[in-house]
């Protein structure tokens, strides 16, 4: 199963609320995938093949080989659709 | 709303700001005088942002400042307070900012349906546009509730 890992750094506010928007998204997709959101010191790149996180956490996670979606306004959902859509239709 | 993560007595409009930090411990001081969080929770959410950056800035004009649930929560809640001069916090596309909206959670996981309630609120242009130009702290609940 596709393993999405959302990031921000306390993992409790913009993490979650990233989790949140992907899990509707995905519900709507009928897409099957596990979200787990974390914080930036605790990140493991090798347990996701998906990255969601804010552009400057994302610089910061530069040893990963999964694709980094940058969200930069976190309310925008059809952004974040979008990126998610064109990402996984990527790896699959 | 459904869930009443917004507290009324928490709600601030036109505060008046020397810079981020001072927008930051206004909007967090809110929580104490609710007591939502110990005071020590405002120091974290400063010592945060200087930390990790402006990531904080989560939208256009919109800061969620916050902390973990170990620095000092003793509910989840949120205090939404409107600048009357926006400040900026150093983020390359969304400064400045005039919505300060704190967030305290209580633990990792029971908010999260009152986050994406929020996140709905915030996501609003339309919601976000009004509450910035309300003149009081009722016509920022009354748009909240509708």
């Amino acid at each position: 199963m596709l393993r999405i890992l959302t990031v921000c750094g306390a993992g409790v506010g913009s993490s979650m609320m990233l989790k949140v928007f992907t899990q509707q998204i995905l519900k709507q997709e009928q897409i099957e995938a596990s979200v787990n959101a974390t914080d930036i010191s605790s990140v493991d790149p090798k347990s996701a093949d998906i990255i969601i996180t804010t552009s400057d956490f994302a610089n910061v996670i530069r040893n990963s080989t999964c694709p980094i979606i940058r969200i930069d306004n976190l309310t925008d959902k059809v952004n974040l659709k979008n990126q998610l859509l064109e990402t996984i239709s990527k790896i699959k | 709303m459904k869930f009443d993560l917004i507290k009324e007595n928490c709600i601030r409009v036109n505060v008046s700001a020397e810079g981020w930090e001072d927008a930051v411990t206004k909007a967090g001081n809110l929580l104490v005088e609710a007591d939502i969080v110990v005071e020590r929770y405002i120091k974290k959410m400063i010592s945060n942002i200087k930390e990790m950056g402006p990531y904080l800035v989560i939208a256009p004009g919109i800061a969620m400042p916050h902390a973990r649930p170990e620095d000092g929560v003793n509910e989840s809640g949120v205090s939404l307070m409107t600048l009357e001069k926006p400040v900026r916090f150093g983020h390359e596309i969304n400064d400045p900012v005039s919505l300060i909206v704190t967030l305290a959670a209580k633990d990792t996981t029971s908010h999260i349906e009152a986050l994406a309630e929020l996140m709905d609120l915030l996501g609003d242009q339309n919601k976000v546009e009004k509450m910035l130009n309300s003149k009081s702290e009722a016509e920022i609940i009354e748009i909240i509730r509708n």
